[in-house]
């Protein structure tokens, strides 16, 4: 049971639209890896493809060398979890279950073998008797997972498998669900638009965005360099500035606004050779704020970006963390996180502020984003007057 | 989710699995062809070619066609009137009324809907009959000298009517109830709408798709109704579907009463299509079954 | 909505209603137990006398046969019939399918006299009036429509995402559609069955018209005795047509309920 996945350049139009345009992936035999994007970026038509539902226009797929590309979903011996189970609800949890060693002509000593070694595997011993009308939605997924290993494919795709489920349990069902897939190693294409979900279970993350992958890494990668902005955008919390890249080859600075900011020279370079706009990420945790009167002691070593004054618009308690909303003098706004425990100053709405973090905290990307078009929310709409903003 | 299923079909042969479904309808087409289209054509045909289109003349030539004609488009449309005017209240009622009641009432609904014609017509007529069970329980309490005589007349065929009619009346009303946003009077309440207004202008106004499709059905239905009235009705409240069984079975002129039929069945499409464009009547037909 | 206590006065036209819309028949089926020689209400005395009457004539019982028989043959024919076309229908992404749905919708909304009529001309010409296979084919005509709408219906709430599941699981369309498809429709062609028998059981029309004295269904007996009202064993036939009836509804409502608690939340 091998499993190494090869999509390559696969692309799928629905008249004008390009919904998935031009993919490639390499997946090696046994790893977990997330698809990931908002609605509409065609990682799920992209695992369509690798199920057989829908036929690519162009491009190929093979599973350990053999190719799929025009082979009929029978027959392509992968296992898929969907979002809403899909448990046949005439059949109990057993019949289920045994459905594909049926189909594939096991016998029915065998077949009650792995269907006991199946239900073990996800916590559902003494199960078989019930039907899925009985289940809850955490266990109707348990069984619907038991289903597509137990004729052990090689391949497991899902299809936003937790997203009917409320958080705890989601919380836990990734847990085994990595589990699971790490002691069957069976390699797991995951889809999902849950950015958290997908930094806790995989290998490796495909980000998507209007039908392509803007960038496969591993978790750590994608978090701590981001190579476009809407990545920076999509996986967790960042900061933002816009503005022109001012570089002489040796220091250099973003000009956002009424704003000069230091930044890292070897990431500015890069970034400068896609043109003079850029954006500036600073994720939540690294940016400092302290009150406006304080003066820190200057660590030696440690170069300052910039220090901003401003005001604290909100301070949130969530519990571990604190969290501080500061708004600028032009508007922008800009998010901090603290350790609660390592939170010295405690600030509250109104405090006045000075806000900074280390140069080379800072990543600086290739050119804007249009606020909306990350998220699509209406409350950016106001942050899209100002060129920069606060993205979480 | 959605667009999962609305992409997915199986990857290979996708053009031969659209046909091969397709060619599953074929026998019952050919039935439907054969058994009501074929009929229909034929007649279509006879009326014009037994001996000529001269068949549809008897309209002109002999008032009794025409009077009774419009004779059935009165008595359906008196029929209609009067399940409108029964049958929104009770829809209204099913509507409002907890499990139990509502239970009741349903069962008392589709029962007549299901039963036939031929019994319900036979249960009227031993009931309103002269020697029948209300002219018995009248006469014996001492409310009225002599027996009454309903049957044979205009009365009993409306009764009996819209006694079978009404479920068809009631329906569509109810199934148009059932998808008004129920949140909706209670927020018209809230902005300060007493009771009755709100039913008035919120309700009522709502529910018109569902009074539209029944009368349209009621009406459709009634105009070819022949069992009630041949059965509790008289010379006098002759139905055209009458006419024409008399006109091909007793009297065996068959060219003229393939024109009366043809009439008929164009007058009740006529009908149809006119006010189709108003009401959804697939939906008054798929919630009938029980 | 909220059920809420109804105004009396609904309340009680509903349930005046009610029991004008039952009595009728109630009341039929009661006289059918009178004893004595004439139907009254209420029954001096019960005997099964009219019953026994209708069973022993000869004319009843071959027109219970022939109504069982052909109502049996047309529930079959049409739910065979009707569920392939619904099949068709709804997955066969045809472009005539709005000219095909309303031919299906015909013959329910032709006048029965316009069809029975014709029918009787083409029977004539074809030798067939009278025989049980026309009879047959004239009520599948009939009944198909209401299977059809029945079964489109449940496959339209189909959840299709079944099907692919199965799909991925290694079932070809054969396997699927048997295993999976047909099980979770098959309540709907079960009530369509029944839906066939009781049209084809209640028919009077058709029947009158593609009937001979050698062949002829119950309605169609009881039509003729009928018109001359006065005979008591007629009320025994009005409650035996009822009952059988009443007992296939409630077998397709109870079909019905068994289904739905099956079906996925969509």
């Amino acid at each position: 049971m091998a499993g190494a996945l090869s999509i390559q350049s696969v692309s799928k139009a629905y008249g004008d639209v390009r919904a998935v345009d031009r993919v490639s992936l390499e997946v090696a035999a046994g790893e977990f890896v997330t698809l990931l994007g908002p609605s509409g970026s065609g990682k799920t038509t992209t695992l369509q493809m690798v199920t057989g539902f829908i036929e690519p226009d162009e491009g190929r797929i093979f599973l350990d060398g053999h190719e799929l590309t025009g082979v009929a979903s029978y027959r392509r011996n992968i296992g898929m979890v969907f979002q809403n189970y899909a448990l046949f609800p005439h059949m109990t949890v057993e019949q289920n279950i045994a459905f594909p060693l049926e189909a594939r002509g096991f016998g029915r000593a065998e077949s009650r073998q792995r269907i006991t070694r199946a239900l073990d595997m996800v916590g559902l011993t003494g199960f078989e008797r019930r039907t899925p009308r009985q289940l809850s939605g955490g266990q109707q997924q348990r069984v619907a997972l038991a289903r597509a290993i137990v004729f052990q494919p090689p391949l497991l795709l899902m299809d936003e498998p937790l997203g009917a489920l409320d958080k705890k349990l989601r919380d836990r069902l990734q847990l085994e669900i990595m589990e699971l897939s790490r002691s069957l190693g069976v390699t797991v294409i995951y889809v999902t638009h849950d950015q958290e979900e997908a930094l806790v279970m995989s290998n490796r993350i495909a980000v998507f965005h209007r039908g392509r992958i803007e960038q496969i890494g591993t978790p750590t990668d994608l978090y701590e360099k981001p190579r476009s902005v809407f990545v920076a955008g999509f996986i967790g919390e960042s900061n933002m500035f816009m503005g022109e890249l001012e570089f002489d080859g040796h220091a250099a600075a973003v000009r956002a606004g009424q704003w000069t900011i230091r930044v890292d020279a070897r990431s500015a370079e890069l970034a400068s050779r896609s043109g003079r706009t850029v954006t500036l990420v600073v994720r939540p945790e690294r940016l400092r704020v302290d009150p406006a009167a304080a003066v820190r002691p200057v660590e030696p070593g440690a170069t300052k970006a910039a220090t901003l004054p401003g005001r604290v618009r909100e301070a949130i308690y969530l519990g571990p963390l604190r969290k501080y909303v500061v708004d600028l003098a032009d508007g922008i706004r800009l998010i901090s996180r603290v350790q609660t425990e390592m939170d010295g100053s405690q600030l509250s709405a109104g405090d006045e502020v000075q806000v900074s973090w280390d140069i080379d905290r800072g990543i600086v990307l290739p050119g804007s984003a249009d606020a909306a078009e990350l998220y699509g929310q209406a409350d950016l709409a106001e942050a899209g007057e100002n060129p920069s903003s606060t993205l979480g | 989710m959605t667009s999962l299923v609305r992409e997915a079909r199986p990857a290979s042969s996708k053009r031969a699995h659209i046909n091969s479904w397709a060619l599953l309808a074929v026998p019952g087409i050919v039935m439907l062809v054969v058994f009501f289209g074929l009929p229909l054509g034929l007649m279509l045909a006879r009326s014009l070619t037994d001996p000529s289109p001269v068949n549809y003349l008897i309209f002109t030539t002999s008032g009794i066609y025409v009077r009774v004609l419009l004779n059935t488009v009165l008595v359906s449309v008196a029929c209609t009137v009067v399940c409108l005017v029964l049958g929104y209240p009770y829809a209204y009622a099913m509507h409002r009324a907890g499990p139990g009641l509502s239970l009741v009432l349903t069962v008392a609904i589709v029962l007549p809907f299901w039963s036939s014609a031929l019994v319900r017509s036979y249960a009227w007529l031993v009931l309103l009959r002269e020697t029948g069970v209300v002219n018995s329980l009248l006469l014996n309490a001492g409310l009225i000298a002599t027996p009454f005589k309903v049957v044979r007349t205009e009365t009993a065929v409306i009764i009996g009517m819209c006694h079978i009619l009404l479920p068809f009346m009631v329906f569509p009303i109810y199934a148009a109830m059932r998808r008004i946003d129920p949140s909706l009077l209670p927020a018209a309440a809230g902005l300060g709408a007493r009771p009755f207004r709100a039913m008035r202008k919120v309700f009522v106004p709502l529910s018109l798709p569902g009074v539209y499709a029944g009368c349209l059905i009621v009406f459709v239905v009634a105009l070819g109704f022949y069992v009630v009235p041949a059965l509790l009705g008289g010379p006098r409240s002759l139905m055209f579907s009458e006419l024409i069984v008399s006109k091909v079975y007793e009297e065996l002129e068959f060219g003229v009463g393939a024109a009366m039929a043809i009439t008929l069945a164009a007058t009740t499409l006529a009908s149809l299509a006119l006010v189709s464009r108003f009401a959804k009547i697939g939906d008054a037909l798929d919630y009938g079954t029980p | 909505m909220i059920p809420v206590r109804l105004h009396p006065l609904l309340l009680a036209f509903a349930m005046a209603m009610a029991t004008v819309l039952v009595a009728p028949t109630v009341i039929v089926v009661i006289m059918s137990f009178s004893a004595g020689r004439l139907l009254t209400f209420p029954p001096q005395g019960l005997s099964l006398h009219w019953y026994a009457n209708f069973l022993a004539a000869d004319t009843w019982t071959r027109a219970i046969a022939t109504s069982t028989e052909v109502g049996i043959a047309t529930a079959v024919v049409s739910a065979v019939t009707g569920t392939l076309m619904a099949l068709g229908l709804v997955r066969g992404h045809m472009r005539a399918a709005q000219i095909l749905h309303g031919l299906v919708l015909g013959p329910m909304v032709v006048p029965p006299v316009v069809l029975a009529i014709g029918l009787y001309f083409m029977f004539v010409r074809w030798h067939l009036v009278g025989t049980f296979t026309g009879m047959v084919a004239a009520h599948t005509a009939l009944a198909l429509p209401y299977v059809v709408v029945v079964t489109s219906s449940s496959l339209r709430n189909f959840d299709r995402t079944l099907e692919l599941a199965a799909n991925s699981l290694g079932a070809g369309p054969t396997r699927t559609f048997l295993r999976v498809t047909l099980p979770l429709i098959l309540p709907s062609v079960a009530a369509g069955c029944l839906f066939a028998f009781i049209i084809s059981w209640d028919e009077l029309i058709v029947a009158y018209f593609l009937s001979t004295p050698m062949v002829r269904t119950l309605p169609v007996v009881m039509w003729s005795a009928a018109q001359d009202s006065t005979d008591p064993t007629l009320a025994a036939v009005a409650t035996f047509l009822s009952v059988i009836t009443v007992l296939l509804l409630l077998s397709s409502h109870a079909i019905r309920r068994k289904a739905t608690g099956l079906w996925p939340a969509r």
